[in-house]
């Protein structure tokens, strides 16, 4: 245990020092501080509604971005430094169990992202609060679902990094990722049985609940209701609910349970996949 | 006779079934106190050898016996030290910090790691460095790689390549290094193409040409009177690959 600490440590201090992540953490931050004010500053928010819309739109897709990125730059280096530069001849030498090792790793990793996601995902709530606090619960359950989320993105990079150049492995879980989100977007759409061909429905859902999926706090929907409070009079309380309705939903606990079995797996995944590699 | 520290029995190693054996059929054995050179040309299969004796890949078929079980498992690597060629560390930490994580890694306790690094970075000559690791010249990253692979006072040391990048003087080290450990029991496996330095400090030494080993023995039956190990490594690498000699057509 104190071989993976130690594997820990170390890699947590390498992370610090090469300061990619410090940066792109301070400008997110900035960002969202910006975000709170420009509402205030800018001229066209007539009400508070446009305000609020305004601040829980940017945030939701500001804090997604930073995390993601984060996840990326973290998960493209944290194993791949190690196996690209011949690092890990030494270090597998060493009376260290690859085991250990992936779980260094994977607790830095995870550890670090975590720690971003809850100061971006506060930084998000107290903003929100700050504005009124209408709508801090969603943006709470947002941030944890966000902290989650790429968690997986950066197990799953992780474990590609170990086989592939770590490019070529962001490439693929970028299109990975963008994939997925399609299909959670036809999986709502079937849940509202707005698909209603029983083969679509079937390829769908076998599909959702066959990839590790995102998850999702109800923050989308409450910023599609407020883009319609100031709606024009020809949209009609059906065409507003239909809208709705094609909007990715909170996540069930199924859902969530699914998240966890799939951590586990990939978890797995990644310590094979660092023992079996030949370096 | 004592069980040997490494053995080697019919040690095979193909990379992919398309490609020819980078190692086939090579065994051999070292005993404490024995300092062994593996040689051989570019692509002769040594590192791989080493690499299987270090636990760092598997044999396709054989064995490998390090002190008297697999080196696939991690605590049969904890009498192991190991300097890979070309080495390579956490580019972010400076020395003393690589040395604390390796020092971890072997197992030893704090209160060791303080008296030990002090002294492993004395004699590795960069007690005074204070940069981190990516602004050391590839001579330093050398010295690092011996004082990691002494720092766990190893029972077997395996050096690939150590003197590749270092002066005269980290040679002469090396040298120095070899014959101490030696005196005390400890048995080192060197791989290197200084055929002056390996005659100098090897027992005996094997030659690997195309995965096979082709000879082996004590630098004495190897060399005969008059010739130098040079010459003879030479001789025989020039008999088993043809054509070796002279320049590209382009160039005559």
């Amino acid at each position: 245990m104190s071989k993976a600490l130690a594997v820990s440590r170390y890699s947590l201090l390498e992370l610090w020092r090469r300061r990619i992540l410090l940066v792109l953490v301070l400008v997110a931050v900035g960002l969202i501080a910006g975000t709170g004010l420009t509402p205030h500053l800018a001229p066209g928010f007539r009400s508070d509604d446009d305000r609020t819309y305004f601040i829980l739109d940017t945030l939701s897709r500001l804090v997604g971005l930073a995390a993601s990125l984060c996840a990326y730059a973290v998960g493209m280096t944290i194993i791949n430094h190690d196996l690209d530069s011949g690092t890990a001849v030494a270090l597998f030498a060493k009376p260290v169990s690859r085991a250990g090792y992936a779980l260094g790793k994977l607790v830095t990793a995870g550890g670090v992202l975590v720690a971003i996601a809850a100061l971006l995902g506060g930084g998000a709530v107290l903003l929100v609060a700050l504005n009124g606090g209408g709508h801090v619960e969603p943006v709470f359950w947002f941030a944890a679902a966000t902290a989650a989320n790429i968690v997986l993105l950066l197990i799953l990079l992780m474990i590609l990094t170990v086989y592939i150049n770590n490019i070529v492995a962001a490439v693929i879980v970028f299109a990975f990722n963008y994939v997925d989100g399609v299909v959670v977007s036809a999986y709502t759409l079937v849940q509202e049985n707005l698909i209603t061909s029983p083969p679509l429905q079937w390829i769908v859902k076998s599909l959702y609940w066959g990839l590790p999926h995102p998850l999702y706090s109800d923050l989308q929907r409450d910023i599609v209701r407020l883009q319609f409070r100031n709606a024009p009079a020809f949209i009609t309380p059906a065409m507003k609910q239909s809208t709705i309705d094609h909007t990715v939903a909170a996540s069930s606990t199924a859902d969530v349970a699914f998240w966890l079995a799939y951590l586990a797996v990939l978890c797995g995944l990644l310590v094979l996949a660092v023992r079996r590699k030949q370096v | 006779m004592p069980e040997p520290v490494v053995e080697v029995v019919e040690l095979r190693k193909r990379y992919r079934p398309r490609d020819p054996p980078a190692v086939d059929g090579v065994s051999f054995s070292l005993q404490a106190g024995q300092v062994f050179g593996l040689l051989g040309p570019n692509g002769a299969g040594k590192s791989s050898v080493v690499k299987m004796i270090a636990g760092l890949s598997r044999p396709t078929s054989g064995e490998v016996r390090l002190f008297g079980a697999s080196p696939l498992a991690a605590g049969t690597r904890k009498g192991l030290g190991f300097a890979p060629e070309a080495p390579n560390f956490p580019k972010y930490l400076t020395a003393p910090e690589v040395l604390n994580y390796f020092g971890t890694l072997i197992g030893l306790a704090a209160e060791e790691r303080r008296t030990r690094i002090p002294e492993a970075l004395e004699w590795a000559t960069l007690a005074a460095e204070r940069r981190q690791v990516r602004h050391f010249s590839k001579g330093m990253r050398q010295r690092l790689a011996l004082a990691q692979a002494i720092l766990g006072r190893p029972r077997l040391l395996i050096l690939d390549e150590p003197s590749a990048d270092l002066d005269p003087l980290g040679r002469r080290d090396v040298r120095t290094m070899i014959s101490g450990l030696k005196a005390q029991g400890v048995a080192v496996l060197l791989n290197s193409h200084l055929l002056s330095e390996v005659e100098r400090v090897c027992d005996s030494v094997a030659i690997m040409v195309g995965g096979r080993l082709l000879k082996e023995g004590t630098v004495d039956q190897l060399v005969p009177e008059g010739k130098t190990l040079e010459e003879v490594f030479v001789a025989l690498v020039e008999a088993t690959t043809p054509g070796r000699a002279g320049l590209p057509a382009f160039m005559s």
